[in-house]
């Protein structure tokens, strides 16, 4: 029972670490129309970044942290240029693209320059030295209680951001109809950048969660995380953030059981089989709604 | 001829025929990855055929091409009913699905590989008339009432539904051909690398071929002979530092044509201009053809 | 009432010439707009009259010409700079984000003011009690006037020098659209000037102060209400025919004092 009960946690935990994949990813979607393969890439690059300046700073953990989270917010805001002309020309699909080339870039990178391409661990410290809660059958270690209760802070402030600050109604109103936000004044360039530095921050925030929870990032970490944060997005529904959050969370606990009660790599095949036919039957995704 | 240059010419012909199995969807608008999941599948089981069950290589690829159709056609049946972003994303998952299945199958050799593969002395000039002959057909494929149809579906979809085209239908076609495409490419792939492992059909071959695609000119057969033989060629006209970056110029590749020149290097207006060329040229008697 | 030659004009444009691709939407067009003034562009659909709107606000660049806002140059300025400048929008279609509650598109209305926007915002709110009963609820499910009149509010949110309405009465019933022309024609107690593009003539040319005719892109006619309600020729060449009482007068060739 126990074993069952470590794995929902484990799942809890892998779900969170999803599900602020997958609002970022659908943040860009919605405030840029930009679908960013590389998001996952760019959590990874700030891990890498954050690893290197622990390692010369004596593991210092609020340096690491902070550095994490400001490459998060440089390395997406650079990624914005990018795609402004193919915004422009309206061509969702070739912001995949282009962002697939932004992933190979960061992935090439990291495996070059970071640690001779070795993965790099994080240091104990990072997620409060492997301490463990107790509660009643249920045991968790600290980093699990972190990811979730950091993963609960962060949607609920992005909903703030959201919905009760200036920028954040711009940035959806940007979204809902972009000419009529042009003749409210609202400046497409600047909203833009802000909605892409908050991804960034999610962005940075994931890896930090990340280092506490996994513990450790290699280039191949980018790949992973990109192809199956996309596939939920999907799955869910472009663009719908509650959806995406739900489904992220449930995914995170199924695969958690998968990996533990199915063989070998059946795990891998099952996750991405079911998830495939579920957008096949459904493209608009669970949540979505035919447009 | 050395050794490397012939892997090299069997190589560049695999990729050429991989991206020409990219580009028949993508002329109807759809960026589908199901050529690279049939890649493995024809590559596996080529490489399966000739090794433990001696079939000659010209016969083996003829299996490939056929598992090719039926994998691919089931998968394309379920994408012909998605579009865009949904189609390029979800069909990365074929080829997830399908390198942990065949990591499982011991019989190919599981998650540890497959080798041993025996060299086709053949392989160079069958695999260059493979190109040829299957270029031909794209060709007259999309000169045909049937490919101007799916072109017609990749530039306006509410057009093409209102002239009667049934959509749903040439889409599968379409999908499934690519896939089997992809299978014979796997094929061939597979013979010449004569090492596989499951991570060999993955997420690098997709952008290596979007690359390919996308420089070449994403509505054009020919661009492919142009961008293939280059991009793969990088690592020798690489100073050897450089070599390992080819991921990285892949990337970067991508992003600048997308960027700057969309269409990539052999653009439609080309095309028609070397049409028209030929016209005139052959039309040497009367009034010169007016191409538009 | 002023003169035109007193008055300051908010706005002049002066031989504006745009396109839309290869069709030559305005082929050098001139109107003057006066502090307080209330004036209306009319013509048949496809005379310019959003064209101009939209080329007066940025949303589309001339080739030639000059459109002066303040005294000053605005030709080639970005939307968003002429909104900060005071100039605000009721767009063609109401514009109203469906999704948003009233309260979060008139606050939207508010993105450029600097300080004490709450306080505008309910004064808007004050002067439309209908949206003040409403202010929570989606902007999706109001009828359409009721658009319509929260367009207008979330414009005057940051007491814009300029009000510019694209064509109001599309989609309304004759009723509602009084009650829209009404409330703009009221906005004058306030010194507000407005350019107000308007298909339905003989309701526009009760309530503005001075009016431009457009025909294919150039300036047709013009004058004061008054005079423009007269004119036959006016009301059959441009503006459809009418069933008003035939009486004399005659049109002045340069824009109009009262």
């Amino acid at each position: 029972m126990s074993v069952f009960a470590a794995q929902v946690i484990n799942g809890i935990v892998i779900g969170s670490i999803y599900a602020l994949i997958v609002l970022g990813t659908n943040l860009l979607v919605v405030v840029r129309q930009v679908v960013h393969f590389g998001y996952a890439h760019i959590v990874m690059v700030s891990m890498a970044i954050g690893w290197l300046a622990l390692s010369h700073t004596g593991e210092n953990l609020v340096v690491g942290i902070v550095t994490i989270l400001l490459a998060g917010i440089a390395i997406t805001i650079l990624t914005e240029p990018l795609f402004r002309r193919l915004v422009e020309r309206k061509s969702f699909l070739e912001t995949v693209i282009v962002a697939q080339g932004v992933a190979i870039i960061l992935t090439d990178v990291v495996s070059h320059f970071f640690n001779k391409g070795v993965p790099m661990s994080f240091p104990q410290s990072l997620y409060g030295g492997g301490g463990m809660v107790r509660l009643g059958l249920v045991s968790f270690t600290w980093a699990n209680v972190y990811v979730v209760a950091v993963g609960i802070l962060a949607v609920v402030l992005l909903v703030y951001f959201l919905y009760r600050t200036r920028q954040g109604r711009a940035i959806r109103a940007m979204a809902q109809n972009t000419e009529v936000a042009r003749v409210l004044g609202i400046p497409f360039g600047k909203t833009g950048i802000y909605g892409f530095a908050v991804a960034g921050i999610l962005a940075g925030i994931v890896g930090v969660l990340m280092a506490m929870s996994i513990g450790s990032v290699s280039a191949e970490l980018g790949d992973s995380y990109a192809v199956k944060g996309m596939i939920l997005v999907l799955f869910a529904g472009m663009g719908n953030l509650k959806g995406g959050l739900i489904s992220a969370v449930f995914m995170g606990i199924a695969e958690s059981m998968a990996i533990y009660y199915l063989p070998g790599r059946w795990s891998q095949a099952v996750f991405f089989g079911v998830l495939m036919l579920v957008i096949l039957w459904r493209p608009q995704g669970l949540f979505g709604s035919r447009t | 001829m050395s050794a490397s240059l012939q892997l090299y010419l069997v190589f560049v012909g695999a990729y050429i025929l991989l991206v020409w199995a990219f580009y028949i969807p993508f002329r109807a608008g759809q960026l589908y990855n199901g050529p690279v999941y049939c890649m493995a599948i024809g590559g596996y089981f080529a490489a399966y055929a000739v090794t433990n069950l001696s079939i000659p290589f010209f016969v083996a690829v003829i299996g490939s091409a056929i598992l090719g159709a039926v994998f691919g056609f089931f998968p394309a049946l379920g994408f012909s009913r998605t579009v865009g972003v949904v189609t390029a994303v979800a069909s990365l998952a074929l080829i997830f699905i399908i390198q942990a299945i065949i990591g499982n199958l011991g019989f190919v050799g599981g998650a540890k590989g497959f080798w041993g593969v025996p060299k086709i002395g053949y392989l160079l000039p069958f695999t260059w008339a493979l190109v040829l002959v299957i270029g031909v057909l794209i060709y007259r494929l999309d000169h045909s009432r049937m490919g101007r149809a799916i072109e017609l579906i990749g530039i306006d979809p509410d057009l093409a539904r209102s002239m009667g085209v049934n959509i749903r239908r040439l889409t599968v076609f379409a999908l499934t051909v690519s896939s089997v495409i992809g299978a014979v490419a796997g094929a061939v792939y597979a013979v010449n690398l004569r090492t596989l492992r499951p991570e060999t059909f993955g997420f690098s071959v997709v952008l290596t071929a979007a690359a390919m695609l996308f420089l070449g000119g994403r509505y054009t057969l020919w661009g492919t002979l142009i961008a293939v033989p280059v991009l793969w060629g990088l690592p020798q006209w690489l100073p050897t530092e450089a070599v390992s970056y080819t991921n990285f110029i892949y990337g970067a590749v991508l992003i600048i044509v997308l960027v700057t020149r969309p269409e990539g290097i052999v653009t439609r207006g080309m095309e028609r201009w070397a049409r028209g060329l030929f016209a005139r040229l052959r039309d040497k008697g009367g009034e010169p053809v007016k191409t538009e | 009432m002023s003169s035109a030659t007193s008055a300051q004009a908010i706005l002049r444009v002066s031989d504006l010439w745009v396109s839309y691709g290869h069709i030559q939407a305005l082929r050098g067009i001139n109107i003057e707009v006066h502090e307080g003034e209330f004036v209306v562009l009319l013509g048949s659909n496809g005379a310019g009259k959003s064209t101009l709107l939209n080329a007066i606000l940025g949303v589309h660049t001339a080739e030639r010409g000059v459109v002066e806002y303040m005294g000053r140059d605005v030709t080639r300025q970005k939307t968003e700079k002429l909104v900060a400048a005071g100039m605000s929008a009721v767009p063609e279609g109401r514009g109203i984000l469906a999704d948003m509650t009233v309260m979060e598109n008139l606050q939207l209305g508010a993105y450029h003011v600097k300080h004490k926007a709450n306080e505008q915002i309910e004064k808007v709110l004050e002067r439309f009690p209908l949206l003040m009963e409403r202010r929570s609820q989606s902007a999706g499910t109001l009828s359409g006037g009721q658009q319509q009149l929260l367009a207008i509010a979330r414009a005057l949110v940051s007491s814009p020098k300029l009000l510019l309405v694209d064509e109001p009465s599309i989609g309304l019933a004759p009723l509602v659209v009084d009650e829209i022309l009404g409330t703009l024609a009221e906005l004058k107690g306030s010194n507000q000037t407005i350019l107000l593009s308007e298909q339905n003539a003989k309701k526009a040319l009760q309530y503005a102060d001075r009016g431009y005719v457009l025909h294919l892109g150039t300036n047709a006619v013009e004058g004061t209400c008054a005079e423009l309600r007269c004119d036959l020729d006016v009301q059959r060449a441009y503006l459809g025919g009418s069933d008003a009482a035939p009486e004399s007068g005659t049109i002045s060739s340069q824009g109009g004092e009262k």
